[in-house]
């Protein structure tokens, strides 16, 4: 039951990862790299190691996604 | 340099980094006990030939709450991190400085002010900076008892200041936050190394430790990991300050 | 006791499938955000609070979470409904009076006709 569970997310990861590279909009490419920090911090949960799923939610969901967005706006002002 | 005064400041710290450099130097390729870079000397001075050799049928080896053990921290991770494996985490504080000063390398500045957003964003600002620093606070207080430690508490209490950032409140300056960072960082550095003054080799976990499971317990890793999580998180604070205008010019003090 | 956690968690589940359904079946942005939130909100405080009745000793915890939930989503959805109405300012403008009823039109379109 738990490995079925632990498969279908890892079909869902590799699935959203093809499409942050097929995207046309790079800001919807940023949004969707967030949903696989999301599901990779899942799967660390199933792997049993709760310290690496808190830093990997804070730091890949919150912090990285907020970067990401002030560059882009940054970089697309010039243009 | 600009006056003597400086010029006296540069002197001293530059003496003051020979120090620590020459201690971290001498921790790389000493010959006693203890976890070291060049691991190329006799068998008998690795970890693993260590840990083979315990024995766990004695009925002095159980891991209860509340009893005594090597390392009375409770969350094996943490003692992993921070006592047994501090070499490798005052590397990676290293590599995390070096990534937020390329950081500001690249990034041109921007003459655009912080400016006040949404009315309903303005007002709600302060209950969830609150919230947000009760949350890291806790964690990295915990950090030998529950899951967490300094880095995601560090991370976490970056984010109360992104949230101000964009609502057009600045908390704290620039210059106050690189003066955290680099007390912090320092200070780890230092107490690491005062254990060979204390206890004979370094990286040394040399405050007694209590029973698993207690508040005060684990001897050092509160104490480091409480320098680790403010270094991180002023350390993230600063990025999101480059992007807007209000960095003072620095003086080559 | 169980049987009243169960009948939460059941209902919690039940709307934030609904929340999801909503979002998919919306056409624009601006009423898929009115779904997602609304829905959901009330499917993890439902949730949250079926999870109490099985293990009583976490209802301080489990309250404190609630309270941020219920502070923060409102205000999450408010930001990101707000940056999307001024990305795409043309998209979004009415064509003709949403509220005015057809019988009013057809009796000026009369009036109008009658005056020339």
């Amino acid at each position: 039951m738990m490995l079925l569970l632990a498969t279908f997310l890892s079909f869902v990861m590799i699935a959203t990862a093809i499409w942050v590279i097929l995207t046309p909009s790079l800001l919807k490419a940023i949004i969707i790299f967030a949903i696989v920090s999301l599901v990779a911090s899942v799967s660390f949960i199933f792997m049993q190691a709760p310290d690496v799923a808190i830093t990997e939610a804070s730091i890949g969901a919150g912090i990285t996604t907020a970067i990401f967005i002030l560059s882009y706006k940054r970089v697309s002002e010039k243009n | 340099m600009k006056n003597d005064k400086s010029l006296l400041l540069n002197i001293l710290a530059i003496a003051f980094l020979a120090v620590l450099a020459y201690f971290i130097y001498s921790v790389a390729t000493s010959n006693d006990i203890g976890i070291k870079v060049t691991d190329n000397n006799v068998v008998e001075n690795r970890v693993a030939y260590r840990y083979l050799n315990k024995n766990v049928l004695d009925e002095n080896s159980k891991y209860e709450w509340g009893g005594k053990a090597e390392d009375s921290a409770a969350n094996v991770v943490t003692s992993i991190v921070a006592d047994y494996r501090l070499f490798d985490t005052s590397l990676e504080v290293i590599v995390l400085f070096i990534t937020v000063m390329g950081f500001g390398l690249v990034i041109p500045k921007e003459n655009i002010k912080i400016k006040e957003s949404t009315e309903l964003l303005y007002h709600w600002t302060p209950l969830l900076m609150t919230y947000m620093l009760l949350v890291g606070g806790y964690m990295f207080i915990n950090g030998h008892i529950s899951p967490g430690g300094g880095f995601p508490a560090g991370a976490i209490m970056s984010t109360a200041i992104l949230v101000g950032v964009l609502a057009g409140k600045q908390t704290v300056s620039h210059t106050t936050l690189k003066k955290i960072e680099a007390i912090a960082g320092t200070l780890i550095f230092s107490i690491a190394t005062l254990g060979f003054f204390l206890k004979g080799s370094f990286f040394i976990n040399f405050l007694e430790g209590g029973n698993v499971g207690d508040l005060f317990s684990a001897g050092l890793i509160p104490i480091l990991y409480t320098l680790v999580a403010f270094k991180v998180a002023a350390e993230l604070s600063g990025i999101y300050f480059e992007f807007y205008e209000g960095g003072e010019e620095h003086d080559n003090v | 006791m169980e049987i009243i956690g169960y009948i939460f968690l059941t209902i919690g589940a039940i709307f934030l499938f609904l929340g999801g359904l909503g979002i998919f079946r919306m056409p624009d942005v601006l009423n898929q955000s009115q779904a997602g939130t609304k829905a959901s909100t009330l499917g993890i405080v439902s949730f949250l609070i079926g999870i109490m009745f099985f293990y009583p000793a976490w209802t301080f915890k489990l309250l404190i979470i609630v309270v941020f939930f219920l502070a923060t989503a409102p205000i999450s959805s408010h930001k990101i409904t707000r940056s999307a109405l001024i990305r795409n300012k043309e998209k979004f403008v009415l064509s003709e009076n949403a509220y005015a009823s057809r019988d009013d039109v057809v009796e000026e379109e009369n009036e109008d006709e009658e005056e020339k």
